[in-house]
């Protein structure tokens, strides 16, 4: 009876104490394991382009160009030089690398690039959302020998080099081996029989496959590392490949030191939190703000890793509908007044303080502080409780029936200044910053009922223009962004990127006018004249800049650098290190 | 049973809102021009053939006979919406489908041309930039305006989208060429209100679909091919997404019941043996505590107490495994020695409630049974205590624990979404969480009759159980 | 004559028996200690959970300030506003500019202000109040601020301190707990109510007819079978965006025209049903027995088999609103079952006991017999199971919420608080506090349930 009765006992007993001895990681593995908060989805080199897609890629794929993490310029990778650009600047010439080369030993040559090019601007792939990009900037190319590419360009324009850099370059043979795609002329591309030709389309349906944005054999890539697993949710491995092409060639895109990287997938901030707590974390760039700051206050996380809050080319923001149907959406925003109004109410010092602990910098326009194009000369809106309720009560919002929120009449109709706003539910602080500012609002007689959605809810509704206010983000990088997507009237009538309905005439030519402009100083003035028409007009309210939050590892040495991903992971290089204590020093 | 289960599962799929395809084709992030338009339509067009979309959902349907029978080819739901709104108010489906060609044609119109060319056409002779940018303002509000009739259906907000569109072209000369679609539309409309045949929708109509439906296909494709179709998410197929998980998470389930059935076996005879001890009231006390202690707040506290370096780094904080050891060159026992930290916690978790209920089952069925005249016959024939115990009371109070184990099982699947988002266990439960949280239908979908196929399973096992136990029964 | 029987009857044996049963059962319940303990603790939840306002508030229930009364909490309940038609909104003459100055009695912080004679709440926090002094989860013993009435920012006396901490935003955990009382016991209560409705509805049924006792004739079997198809016709498929209007809405609206769509369906199927008695042909004539039991029994089955929480996850993701009130219907819709069933086993037993087959002989009809003879005796196993069913509803809001989906993103909530801590672990207070209350509450009822099954069962007590 009592041997009966205490099996369970033994075997919780074995069960813990077997346990106990789980295995510490080794860190004395060259093995890099980075933290990425979601699961990119899916690496088509072509058709998939989330933000998690391009920190990847850096190790498996190349580009001809590429934006050089620590100079802020571009860089040729696959390219021997920077492209020779003629006196018109419609053409610009390449020559590929000549040690370049596949996995399989056959050199990379112009054809791969050609290739590549067609892919990417053909209708028939899968990549609405980026072809545009490339089909505004690139009109042909031809190849003049094996190594040489000539891009012909539509235009002069400052984004022409940019598309370089997010070519990633396929191979012709791995994915075309029949050459299906040589007939396909750049002028075919767009004709209607293309659509329909069988050849062509069933082509398409092969390389446009789910698969190939999954699989780890056909994620193959000219970079130094190689894909080896995905793990659905839980973490992909990259494995360095022997004898790589490009090892003895300097330059930060060339790095490859660590022998495996695994890409940790932790959506949970408390969990990321403990990872790196328990060192199962060599690199980070996405940690909660609060949470790193907790960590700094450990003795043993300072002894172990590096860590900074570093600014960044990313703003928050929050956008109004300005051209409502005035149906489903009211017309509350309308006008500037009312819009300004509500960024005088939005507590934005405050959220900095509580939800980033300072870690955040405020800008009142869409380029970044961090750049020379940001205009200096407009003001901080201030918060100011008294202003918004005047500004309010001149556009005819006054609170006529008593029950402390601002009514007016709209075409006979009496509304409410009663809205929602959609925020995505993921990233850590967002409820509590719409709590925020949702108690502001109210103190000056407007309700505001917090709508939370999911990433592609959010962003199809956007799209759709059915919303009433939102609160997103935009990651921007140091090279140039193009105003077009996000504020070009087009864009609005074409259900893109101006959701919000910004822009008029004069805005449009302005922004075209930008594009073209090659000259530094004009471009500056002009840049700067649109920054102070968007800060009028104010579709937006700009909140504030996060800062990117940057942990490493001591037993890498490593950098930590202000352009995303804000680490060189290629350039980790493992040191002999002594100081590393697995439990924290309080308890031993 | 499946069926049914099956059938609900589908109906859940199917009313979902959100639509896949959009999911599929990266529209979120869309950010296409005009030409891009008509070409994502096309892509959009063949994954919806792939997928099977664009055939009726169910074997029949019951309609009005105002209803158009082909109205599920048009795609977009708010679209089918508007149309289906406005066939129940005016019930003649022949003038609303003019209505809506009508708009197609202006909106295609609108979207073919550009405001350079208009320009060219009209020829004006002084296009200077300020122009080009009304007549783009224009044609933007043209766009605007025809789009958003697709999704409107009251009577007042359409009569004034149709006045300022025919105001914006009739204002100004460069929009000529709108002139023809802009009357075909309000002609069109008028036509529609004119021609009302509202008696129409009060006509039940059945339509036989026949085997050619959505819901045979996925039948079929499940039970043939074992094909539950493919996520949303990521495109891939959900099968092979889920399997891993649906044995990850099984293993759990598994062993945490085996565990707590080896545990409250013995307390709930032990605590009914000694009726009225010290050792009773205690181990009753603890476990009407553990019975009454939510899963979620236990699991936070082991996370808390013993994956904390801030006390004791017993286990791991999450995951079901160590990422950076290659283990798939291991055999079994050594895979194994290597995931069983993973799965410490979880299955203390799993295990203390059901454990506690199981026990206090069997302590009442075993007094019950112990008061009954057969076992005082025993006693009274002078066996020994153990021998009347085990030999003849057991079997017959373990009847009860032996039905509970078909209400445990659903419990610890429906269980694990919650255990395992809290201990990060990339099993069934995150799995179908991150897929209710995208919409992803189909994972929902399979994970929904999986565990009711696991529940079946489980009525087998007991009924097995019963037939070991009980010798009168016999199959 | 027939009324003199019927009187007769209703005073019979049963009716004398469970008089002195429910006696018995009240003092058995009595002498369980904690079970009884545990009763009263409920009617303090209960005493909490309606007085939530008073006892945790950030507006004074009394202040003076310049000379004139105040009574702030008072108008904030919507049963006084209702009667007495208050505002929220009062005026004071500033004695310095002697102007008029507006007070909104919920955005006005009380404390900043010179008042001369106050009562406060005894936890002067409101759970959605932010206080900024005390944000980013202030720990129960740190040092606490505020701003005092002269306008400096002081360490917080004992009165005003935090005394459970607070989160993120400040927000205080005390007056959270206190307020969360208020959507526990609303959940359980209702969903219950709702699920015990449906199961004690069903359940009879299935176990007074069984599979044999409803009989009718086959061609009215047919006809109402043949019925269903106008009848959801004219009931929901013509009526489809009325419903769905009035549901985008108002919910109530929603559910209302729902339960008129669901009287249509009813009406049509019956008018069939009625059509179908007129055939008087032999065939058409002839009876069959509708199989009542196996249909509810296959029904039950179904819904045991999915697991529920899966099930309750996805009915609330494809709804996507989130509100109390939808959550406590999915929660009633899903529950029912546990309550069928006991009924069912219940009035098999009883159904076949001699004075049913008396009151049935003396020509009482079956909703009588039912109603005051068969279901009084089966629903012993009822309260018990309505005990433990409040347990789990609690138990699945307070889950819910945990996972962040079903309740409104702003209602503070004991699981909602619980997930907080859980990504803020050194919060310990987040934790420890939010799953204690939750723990008591179930503990609470699953005592009563238990105490009440003792009582109730007297054969489990020797």
């Amino acid at each position: 009876m009592a041997q009966i009765k205490n099996t369970p006992v033994f075997i919780i007993l074995i069960a813990i104490l077997t346990a106990c001895g789980v295995k510490k990681r080794n860190l004395s593995e060259n093995t890099a394991i980075i933290h990425i908060p979601v699961k990119p989805n899916g690496l088509h080199i072509t058709n998939n382009y989330s933000g998690y897609r391009s920190f990847i890629f850096e190790f498996t794929q190349k580009t001809l160009l590429r934006m050089d993490i620590d100079s802020l310029k571009h860089v040729p990778v696959l390219a021997q030089n920077m492209p020779q650009i003629s006196n018109d600047g419609k053409t610009y010439t390449f020559t590929l690398r000549p040690q370049a080369k596949w996995d399989d030993g056959s050199s990379i040559t112009s054809e791969d690039v050609i290739f590549t090019t067609k892919v990417i601007l053909c209708p028939l792939t899968n990549n609405p959302g980026v072809r545009g990009v490339f089909a505004a900037a690139i009109k042909s190319a031809h190849a003049t020998d094996d190594k040489t590419v000539v891009f012909e360009m539509h235009d002069v324009s400052r984004n022409n080099l940019e598309v370089f850099t997010e070519m990633y370059i396929l191979q012709r043979k791995f994915w075309d081996e029949n050459n299906v795609l040589n007939s396909l002329s750049f002028e075919d591309l767009y004709k209607p029989e293309t659509k329909t030709n069988p050849a062509y389309v069933k082509w398409f349906e092969n390389f446009n496959n789910p698969d190939n944005s999954f699989k780890p054999e056909k994620l193959i890539g000219a970079g130094q590392y190689k894909l080896t697993e995905w793990q659905d949710e839980s973490h992909i491995i990259v494995e360095k490949k022997k004898n790589w092409w490009g090892e003895n060639i300097k330059g930060n895109h060339f790095f490859n030191k660590p022998d495996k990287i695994i890409f940790k997938i932790i959506k949970d901030d408390g969990a990321a939190y403990f990872a790196i707590k328990n060192q199962n974390i060599d690199a980070t760039n996405r940690i909660a703000t609060n949470k790193l700051i907790k960590l700094r206050e450990l003795d043993y996380f300072n002894q172990n890793y590096q860590s900074a809050f570093v600014p960044q080319y990313a703003y928050n923001y929050i956008g109004f509908n300005c051209k409502p149907d005035g149906q489903k959406h009211k017309l509350l925003f309308t006008d500037k007044k009312v819009r300004r109004a509500i960024a005088h109410l939005i507590p934005i010092e405050d959220m900095i303080k509580i939800m980033y602990k300072g870690q955040a910098a405020r800008q009142v326009s869409m380029v970044s502080p961090l750049k020379k194009e940001y205009n200096t000369e407009l003001k901080l809106i201030e918060f100011n409780t008294d202003k918004a309720k005047q500004l309010l009560t001149e556009a005819g919002w006054i609170d006529s029936d008593g029950d402390n929120i601002r009514d007016k009449i709209i075409n006979g109709e009496k509304i409410k200044f009663s809205f929602q706003m959609n925020y995505m539910v993921e990233g850590s602080g967002t409820k509590e910053m719409m709590l925020m500012i949702k108690d502001e609002l109210y103190k000056a007689g407007i309700e505001m009922i917090p709508n939370p959605l999911d990433f592609s809810l959010f962003f199809k509704l956007a799209y759709e223009q059915d919303f009433d206010a939102l609160m997103g983000a935009w990651l921007g990088s140091a090279a140039y962004e193009d105003p077009m997507q996000l504020w070009h009237t087009s864009q609005w009538a074409e259900k893109g990127a101006n959701f919000c309905g910004f822009g008029n005439a004069q805005t449009d030519s302005l922004i075209e006018a930008i594009n073209k402009e090659l000259d530094d100083e004009k471009y500056l003035t002009l840049i700067k004249e649109f920054q102070r028409l968007v800060y009028e007009e104010q579709p937006y309210v700009f909140l504030f800049s996060p800062h990117a939050k940057v942990a490493i590892h001591k037993r890498f040495k490593a950098k930590i650098y202000s352009e995303k991903p804000n680490m060189l992971v290629g350039a980790f290089e493992l040191i002999n290190y002594s100081g590393s204590t697995q439990k924290p020093l309080t308890t031993q | 049973m499946m069926l049914l289960v099956s059938l609900m599962a589908f109906w859940i799929s199917a009313s979902a809102p959100g639509d896949p395809v959009e999911i599929l084709t990266n529209s979120g992030t869309a950010q296409g021009s005009s030409n891009n338009i008509s070409v994502k339509k096309d892509i959009k067009d063949s994954l919806r053939n792939k997928l099977g979309l664009n055939k009726p959902l169910f074997y029949f349907s019951l309609n009005s006979l105002a209803e158009c029978d082909t109205l599920h080819k048009i795609y977009d739901k708010l679209t089918r919406n508007t149309l289906s709104r406005l066939t129940a108010k005016y019930g003649n489906w022949k003038e609303i489908h003019a209505y809506y060609t009508a708009i197609l044609n202006l909106q295609q119109k609108s979207l073919s041309l550009s405001a350079d060319t208009l320009l060219l056409r009209c020829a004006a002779d002084s296009a200077d930039l300020m122009q080009k940018d009304e007549v783009n303002n224009s044609l933007n509000q043209i766009i605007n305006e025809t789009n958003s009739l697709l999704h409107t259906y009251e009577h007042n907000f359409i009569q004034t989208k149709i006045d300022s569109i025919k105001n914006i072209i009739y204002d100004q000369n460069y929009l000529n060429c709108f002139k023809a679609e802009a009357d075909n539309l309000s002609e069109s409309y008028m036509q529609m209100i004119a021609n009302s045949t509202g008696w129409k929708n009060y006509v039940p109509v059945v339509r036989w679909h026949g085997l050619n439906s959505q819901y045979h296909q996925w039948l079929k494709n499940i039970l043939l091919k074992g094909d539950f179709g493919i996520s949303y998410t990521d495109g891939q197929p959900v099968i092979t997404k889920i399997w891993n998980k649906f044995l990850l998470s099984s293993r759990l389930i598994i062993i945490s019941i085996f565990l707590a059935y080896l545990i409250s076996i013995p307390i709930g005879i032990a605590s009914a043996r000694r009726r009225g001890s010290w050792f009773e009231k205690t181990t009753g006390t603890i476990l009407f505590m553990l019975y009454s202690l939510p899963g979620f707040f236990a699991g936070t506290m082991l996370l808390y107490w013993f994956a904390n370096p801030d006390h004791w780094v017993w286990f791991p904080e999450g995951g079901s495994q160590p990422i950076d050891i290659d283990l798939s060159q291991m055999n079994f026992f050594e895979r194994f020695a290597y995931q069983w930290p993973y799965m410490v916690l979880p299955i203390i978790t799993y295990t203390y409630s059901s454990f506690a209920f199981i026990s206090r089952i069997i302590r009442v069925s075993m007094l019950e049974v112990l008061s009954q005249d057969y076992i005082r016959t025993a006693r009274a024939k002078g066996l020994s205590d153990n021998r009347v115990i085990y030999k003849h009371a057991l079997r017959n109070a373990l009847l009860p624990v032996i039905t509970l184990f078909v209400n445990i099982f659903p419990a610890a699947v429906g269980g694990s979404v919650i255990l395992e988002t809290i201990f990060n266990y990339s099993g069934m439960g995150l799995a179908g969480f991150d897929a209710i949280r995208n919409y992803d239908y189909p994972m929902i979908v399979s994970l929904f009759t999986l565990s009711g196929f696991m529940t079946m399973i489980a009525y087998f096992v007991a009924d097995l159980l019963y037939a070991f136990v009980d010798p009168r029964i016999s199959y | 004559m027939k009324k003199n029987k019927k009187h007769i009857i209703n005073t019979e044996p049963a009716e004398a028996n469970l008089f002195s049963y429910r006696k018995y059962a009240f003092t058995q319940f009595k002498k369980n200690k904690p079970a009884w303990y545990a009763s009263w603790l409920l009617c303090l939840i209960i005493f909490i959970a309606l007085f939530a306002s008073f006892i945790a508030n950030d507006q004074p229930i009394y202040a003076k300030y310049r000379g004139k009364n105040f009574y702030p909490v008072f108008s904030q309940h919507w049963l006084i506003k209702s009667i007495f038609n208050t505002n929220a909104v009062d005026s004071t003459i500033n004695p310095e500019t002697g102007y008029w100055e507006k007070i909104q009695f919920d955005i006005t912080d009380w404390r900043t202000l010179e008042l001369e004679k106050v009562i406060w709440a005894p936890i002067p926090y409101s759970p959605h109040k932010q206080d900024i002094y005390n944000n980013d989860f202030a720990s129960p013993r740190s040092k606490q601020y505020m701003k005092n009435a002269q306008g400096k920012i002081v360490e917080s006396p004992w009165f005003f301190r935090h005394h459970l901490g607070t989160d993120a935003l400040g927000r205080d955990v005390l007056s959270g707990l206190i307020h969360g009382t208020k959507v526990s016991l609303l959940v359980g209560f209702f969903s219950v109510i709702i699920a015990a409705i449906i199961g004690v509805f069903l359940g009879s049924m299935a176990g007074y007819f069984g599979d044999n006792r409803i009989k009718i004739s086959r061609a009215s079997f047919w006809f109402s079978v043949l019925g269903i198809i106008p009848a959801y016709f004219y009931a929901f498929h013509v009526r489809r965006f009325v419903i769905a209007d009035a549901f985008a809405d108002k919910i109530w609206w929603g559910c209302v025209q729902l339960l008129f769509s669901l009287f249509i369906f009813c009406a049509i199927v019956y008018l069939f049903y009625k059509a179908g008695t007129l055939l008087k042909n032999r065939f058409f004539a002839k009876q069959v027995s509708l199989p009542v039991d196996s249909i509810v029994s296959r029904s039950i089955e179904l819904l045991n088999s999915l697991p529920r929480l899966i099930l309750i996850i996805t009915v609330s993701a494809i709804i996507k609103e989130r509100s109390l009130l939808i959550l406590v219907i999915i929660i009633g819709f899903t529950s029912w079952t546990e309550i069928a069933r006991f009924v069912r086993a219940e009035l098999l037993k009883v159904r076949v006991l001699d004075y049913i087959t008396a009151a049935k002989a003396s020509g009482l009809s079956n909703r009588q017999i039912i109603l005051k003879h068969a279901l009084p005796n089966a629903l012993a196993p009822v309260f018990v199971t309505v005990a433990f069913g409040m347990a789990s509803a609690i138990l699945i809001e307070s889950g819910l919420s945990f996972l962040g989906i079903g309740v409104p993103e702003e209602m503070v909530t004991w699981g909602s608080m619980l997930n907080a801590g859980r990504q803020e672990f050194d919060a310990w207070w987040m934790i420890v506090f939010p799953g204690m209350a939750i723990f008591i509450t179930i503990t609470i009822y699953n005592l009563i349930g238990e105490g009440l099954r003792d009582a109730l069962d007297p054969k489990l007590k020797n």
